[in-house]
């Protein structure tokens, strides 16, 4: 059985799993990502079959502060959280402690029986249970040894639960038995289930008198939930999938209602929401099923499913679903929404994904930069009005389409083109969307020809056009320029048509912000213009003092005559220059 | 459960690469200090395995040494409580009282004799810094007779230690040689004066010493013991040399800097060096494992790089990022339940306060840091500001570089966190979307991110309205952020924002005029100011529930709640707000004022829902703060404090929540500060601690008042009465002019 095989641990930061090929692969799910892989070098000779989470011995003190909620217990958060370790059992027998914060085995007890080790269960992470065969072995965590050791029943144990608080342990194998640990009596027998038990877990929903587990079988489509406190030998409520179990988070609201998220093998996760209290007949339903599939884009229909791997609760709402294949997985929350029967993710195939090795040893993330961004200035970036967005698609009307078709043919009647203009061009251009029709034809900067051909354009092209022309007023120097031009012409020629149209403001819009962005640097321009002119002239004068001088000083003085006077006057031309 | 129960709970923060990390001699744990802790972590993993915990006060050295053969960790306090731990066992072994004072340093002596335990420790004596051998079993002292003049702090001083032989000291431009086992005897070199030492160490087996300068060399010296000491010079770096260590046998050191770059130099040919560039930050220490196959690189972004032999980085050991500034603030990011703030240079980090970790950082800038030049301080585009949508499928990020000389830089991007990747992923960029800075960002709250908005402020003066819209064009279609209107108020700067609980309405602060904008439609709908208030409104918070009509307004010296169904003042209370915080989960507010205390209210009633004047009053200046909802936040029966944390992260770095709870935390000595003294003194008596005044009888202030009114009223009350017309006539007219007229012409 493949579900003791993965586990979350208790605080959900951390996934656990045995691949088919014995490997020990442990992840973040917090960060997302792939901690640890740990094979360890008896996995083909006797692979690891089972592991449940425990905490590291130097967290087990503020552990019991930790659990309750405020309203139970006076919380303490412990001063840092700490790794928790993870017991394997094997099929030899062997029950090995690793650690994930050293990455190494900390200890491998040995149980000398030979028995392949199929379930374990702990509460208080000092005795572990585990099944064996028929028996069940009783092991201290502190002492590295096999405690005890009882048989358990005829068939082979297939699951093992310890219920916190009180000496007693579930065992299951088609039938589910209650023991006291110390008597070794069998004190209640629960049987429902049709094929073996491979699924226990205990919920505890506020009161301790309250005691409820439930428990998924490897051939029932379905998780029963049982009482412990009654005598009742039938399941209290059963609850409805489409496969088998793989993992089960159950989460205790505050109101007391208990919501269950199970996985199943075919990796969609169903969620259910339940007040436990009294025994109720028909199964339930879920109430929302997850579903995580990937969208190739190869075609319109299918899509491949990604399977969900395992799942627990973050708080009330919110769920960590781990997806992917044994090899890769991705871990994220979603928020459940409760209104929705079926959920459905669309997801990249983590497969296709690439991480890389370096980021994750350093704990950064780029972010994602492709060629659809938009790269925008003020100039490029204003809209209009609110844009309001309109139910469907919106259908061309019959009537514009039709005079679509009258207006071309009009134009292919008089279809003989003239030199100074191109709107037949243009209009063609407009129509197919070709980049570099409207170059060709807007690139031109000649004044009539851009006029003519504003002139014999058609009304329905005039707002294409101008989406077209704000694109280039947004561009830089040239198609600026060009841009503007063309504007200026339709302005004056199609200004009533402009005017009457009532989403003008919205045509208009990012023209405008775009305008008035440029223009803000107007007033500082013209200032530097008048410094500059200002400037320009006095060095233009200046100089062309100098090169009259220049000629006097190129030429031989016909006579030196020392004056004060004139060598002053140099020495003041040269201090103009510097 | 008693208020009184209320206290901090660190959270993180805090530097960890204030001492030089430490190798176990297997090289497979790394030892850090971190306050009055050393963490162990695994070198292989970087994840914490032990924390060993001394006293209360900071640690000031540590080290890893064989006591009794067995491998033991010593660390020194700065009271001098010298605590010494076995690492096998984690048992505390012995706990002495060294009789030195005023300790600044404290360093293992390793002896051949392993009974014994003696340490080097500087201390500080009328100004001069001495030197003494500590037998600390026996709790006797040994001075040298050497010692340095410390005049002024600006000089660090730095020790290094060979083993049991002989120990080096560099302090401005000189250095010190000493023999361990010779009290009267040093040698002593001295380099220019335009160099001056910043760090040194000593070989582990000979008499060789590195030190590394301001001016970038490494000088290898030899024959240290001699009057005429040899001196070689490595030179690469151009900036000081933060960092020296010789590898275990002593054959090629590694050298580090403020360029980010590892050097590994042999020792015998200076041309021969390898490199490591691009370290995410300035390194501060270098430490090799004993059997050289790993290297510890601590650098100034709080963080332990644990390399291999082949300079390749295989861990990581860092918790909350330690940036320059946390300019952006605290944000709580919905889908990572985690914190969002400023981490390294262009990067926000994801902080998760629950388990303490940093999930991991985003780089938002995308280029390379640019370290400085010798004589030129670069400057670097950082983020400054950060904001996250109400379902967390949006970022926008702020950043600025902001040259004092030439042309800054100013950027608004847009990211989108794609579903599909598991990633962000840039939407839109927008260059200048201000003219300076951008003051605020905010998006509006909506729980549907289709035609979703943001609002950014600007040192311009103007707030501008971004809008979510769907663009298609003749190549591609998909949605863009576009600029969709700005708004501005009579020329005045503004500084506060913040949108109602439903985004349909938005409130910017103007000066001292508090104003409320549809966001919609970038229409004015009222502005509100006190006359009486002439501070600078720097928050502006509207009240969550059931008091979505009303508006926090807060300057600094000034809270008031105005209400904006009456458009009238509800109260005010006079208080120096520094941090305004709102709990999304419930109607209250908290407030951190200058003097460091702690108010919690809720906006409809000026009575207090919880105070503390003394929570924050030991701790450093606040300077960000949030609510982030805790684990058990649906459960509506229980407190604030429980239901939603305050977090705040304060000028050491260090983040904490308020809660209940065993405050854990260790919290430095109490500086006396200014406000306190002036609160002892007698007009401190003279004054409560806090002011509440009830202002019901102040509604309806107009924002300006025609003269016009009352002369018609004047005309009413002047005229003889047998000249009036009959009051059912003037009646309108006059009832008229007592109405309120709203200013319309700034709409």
């Amino acid at each position: 059985s493949r579900t003791m095989a993965l586990q979350f641990s208790k605080d959900g930061k951390y996934f656990a799993f045995i691949s088919t090929d014995g490997k020990l692969k442990v992840w973040d799910t917090v960060s997302n990502s792939f901690e640890q892989e740990f094979t360890p070098d008896f996995h083909l000779t006797s692979p690891c079959t089972c592991l449940h989470f425990v905490p590291s011995e130097t967290a087990k003190k503020a552990l019991e502060f930790q659990e309750a909620s405020p309203r139970k217990k006076k919380r303490r958060e412990s001063v840092s959280n700490r790794t928790p370790n993870i017991i394997l059992g094997s099929t030899s027998g062997l029950l090995f402690l690793y650690s994930i914060s050293s990455a190494s085995l900390e200890c491998t007890i040995n149980s000398h029986t030979s028995q392949p080790i199929s379930c374990l269960s702990t509460v208080d992470s000092e005795s572990v249970y585990s099944g064996a065969d028929q028996d069940i072995l009783l092991w201290s965590l502190q002492k590295q040894k096999l405690l005890q050791k009882w048989k358990g029943g005829n068939e082979k144990i297939t699951s093992v639960l310890a219920i916190p608080d009180n000496n007693q342990i579930l065992t299951a194998s088609k039938s589910i038995k209650l023991w006291d640990v110390d008597a070794k009596e069998v004190l209640q027998v629960f049987t429902g289930h049709s094929s073996d038990v491979i699924f226990l877990q205990y919920v505890n929903p506020r009161r301790s008198e309250d005691a409820y587990f439930i428990s998924g079988s490897k051939g029932d489509r379905l998780l029963s939930c049982w009482s412990l406190n009654s005598n009742n030998k039938n399941a209290v409520a059963n609850f409805l999938m489409e496969d088998i179990v793989q993992n089960v988070s159950v989460n205790v609201a505050g109101d007391g209602s208990t919501n269950l998220a199970a996985t199943v093998r075919s990796g969609v996760v169903h969620v259910y929401c339940h007040t436990l209290n009294g025994k109720c007949n028909k199964p339930f339903k879920p109430k929302t099923t997850l579903q995580v599939v990937s969208d190739t884009g190869q075609s319109n229909e299918t899509v491949t499913p990604i399977r969900i791997m395992g799942v627990i609760y973050r708080d009330d709402e919110t769920l960590c679903i781990g997806y992917g294949t044994e090899i890769i997985l991705t871990f994220e929350n979603i928020e459940v929404s409760a209104y929705k029967k079926v959920q459905c993710l669309v997801r990249k195939d983590p497969r296709t994904q690439s991480v890389s090795k370096e980021n994750q040893v350093l704990k950064t993330q780029s972010p994602i930069v492709n060629d659809s961004v938009q790269y925008l200035s003020l100039n490029t970036s204003s809209v209009g009005t609110v844009k309001r967005k309109s139910g469907g698609a919106v259908e061309i009307p019959m009537e514009k389409r039709l005079e679509n078709l009258t207006l071309n043919k009009v134009d292919g009647a008089s279809a003989v083109p003239k030199a100074d203009n191109m709107a037949q061009l243009l209009i063609q251009g407009l129509h197919s969307k070709d980049r570099d029709i409207l170059r060709t034809v807007l690139y031109r900067k000649d004044d009539t020809v851009v006029r003519n051909t504003v002139k014999r354009l058609p009304v329905t092209v005039l707002i294409p056009l101008i989406q077209e022309l704000t694109h280039f007023i947004h561009g830089k120097t040239l198609s600026s320029q060009i841009g503007c031009l063309w504007l200026k012409h339709i302005l004056q020629v199609h200004a009533s048509m402009l005017m009457s149209n009532p989403e003008l403001q919205e045509l208009l819009g990012p023209v405008l912000g775009s305008i008035e962005s440029r223009l803000t640097l107007l007033t500082p321009l013209h200032r530097l213009k008048g410094r500059l002119s200002l400037l320009v002239s006095q060095v233009s004068g200046s100089n062309s003092n100098n090169s009259l001088q220049g000629v006097d000083e190129n030429e031989e003085p016909l006579l030196i005559f020392d004056d004060k006077d004139s060598s002053e006057s140099d020495y003041e031309d040269v201090d103009i220059n510097k | 459960m008693a208020e009184e129960d209320v206290t901090l709970i660190f959270k993180g923060g805090g530097s960890i690469v204030g001492h030089k990390p430490i190798f176990s001699s297997d090289g497979e744990n790394v030892y850090v200090c971190w306050k009055n802790k050393i963490l162990e972590y695994s070198a292989k993993t970087s994840k914490l395995l032990y924390e060993y915990e001394g006293s209360k006060d900071p640690i000031i050295g540590y080290d890893y040494f064989l006591y009794d053969s067995f491998p033991c960790l010593a660390a020194c306090t700065t009271t001098g409580k010298v605590t010494i731990w076995k690492t096998v066992t984690y048992y505390k072994i012995l706990e002495k009282q060294i009789p030195v004072k005023q300790i600044k340093d404290f360093s293992v002596v390793a002896w051949e004799n392993e009974g014994d335990f003696k340490g080097l420790v500087s201390f500080m004596y009328k100004n001069r810094l001495k030197f003494t051998l500590v037998d600390v079993k026996k709790c006797v002292s040994k001075d040298y007779s050497f010692s340095i003049k410390l005049e002024d702090q600006t000089h660090k001083h730095y020790i290094g230690i060979s083993g049991s032989k002989y120990f080096s000291v560099a302090h401005r431009n000189e250095v010190y040689f000493v023999r361990l086992n010779d009290r009267e005897n040093y040698t002593k070199c001295k380099i220019q004066d335009s160099r001056t030492f910043t760090c040194i160490t000593c070989h582990p087996s000979e008499e060789v010493v590195l030190t590394g300068d301001t001016s970038g060399r490494v000088v290898v010296w030899q024959d240290i013991f001699s009057t005429k000491q040899i001196q070689t010079v490595f030179h690469w770096h151009t900036l000081p040399v933060r960092a020296v260590c010789f590898s275990t046998s002593g054959s090629y050191f590694y050298s580090g800097g403020e360029e980010c770059v590892l050097v590994k130099w042999q020792f015998h040919d200076s041309y021969e060096k390898k490199f490591l560039p691009r370290i995410g930050a300035e390194i501060e220490h270098i430490s090799v494992a004993d059997n050289n196959t790993c290297v510890a690189v601590s650098t100034r972004d709080n963080a332990v790089r644990i390399l291999d032999n082949q300079m390749d980085q295989i861990g990581l050991i860092q918790h909350l990022v330690l940036g320059k500034q946390y300019e952006s603030g605290l944000i709580y990011d919905p889908r990572t339940k985690a914190l969002v703030m400023n981490g390294n240079q262009g990067h926000i980090q994801f902080y998760s306060p629950h388990d303490m970790c940093l999930l991991y950082s985003v780089d938002v800038v995308g280029r390379n840091k640019i370290t400085n030049e010798r004589d030129c301080v670069m400057e670097n585009i950082e983020v400054t500001k950060t904001a996250v949508s109400r379902t967390g499928v949006w970022l926008a990020t702020v950043e600025e570089r902001r040259d004092p000389v030439y042309h800054s830089e100013l950027r608004l991007k847009f990211w989108k966190f794609s579903s599909e990747q598991q990633r962000f992923e840039l939407n839109t960029s927008i260059e200048y979307p201000h003219d300076k800075s951008v003051k605020n960002i905010q998006f509006q709250p909506m729980s549907n991110d289709d035609s979703l908005r943001c609002v950014t402020l600007g040192d311009d003066k103007k707030f501008r309205i971004w809008q979510l819209v769907d663009f298609t064009t003749v190549y591609k279609t998909g949605v863009v952020w576009k600029s969709f209107g700005v708004g501005f108020y009579r020329d005045l700067n503004c500084c506060g924002l913040s949108f109602s609980v439903d985004g349909s309405l938005m409130a910017v602060g103007f000066d001292k005029i508090t104003t409320a904008w549809t966001p919609d439609l970038c229409e004015l709908k009222c502005s509100l100011v006190h006359p009486s208030h002439k501070e600078k409104i720097k928050y502006v918070k509207f009240g969550y529930s059931n008091q979505c009509h009303l508006l926090v307004s807060a300057s600094a010296l000034q809270l008031s709640v105005w209400n904006l169904l009456t458009l009238c003042l509800l109260w005010t209370v006079p208080v120096r707000v520094e941090l305004l915080v709102e709990d999304p989960l419930s109607t209250y507010m908290a407030v951190l004022t200058s003097n460091k205390k702690v108010f919690l209210f809720s906006p409809i009633s000026p009575d207090l829902v919880y105070s503390n004047e003394h929570l924050l009053k030991k701790h450093a200046k606040v300077i960000a703060a949030t609510f982030v909802p805790s684990k058990y936040s649906n459960d509506a029966g229980l407190k604030w404090f429980e239901r939603s944390h305050l977090h705040f992260i304060d000028s050491n770095n260090e983040l904490y929540y308020i809660s209940t709870g065993s405050s854990t935390e260790f919290i430095p000595d109490l500086v006396e500060d200014v406000l306190e003294n002036e609160e002892k003194s007698a007009f401190g008596k003279m004054t409560p601690k806090l002011h509440l005044t009830r202002e019901q009888g102040e509604p309806k202030k107009h924002l300006f008042k025609k003269d016009v009114n009352e002369r018609t009223f004047k005309k009413f009350l002047e005229a003889p009465i047998h000249t009036m017309a009959p009051v059912r006539f003037t009646c309108y007219s006059l009832l008229k002019s007592f109405i309120i007229q709203k200013d319309k012409t700034n709409t």
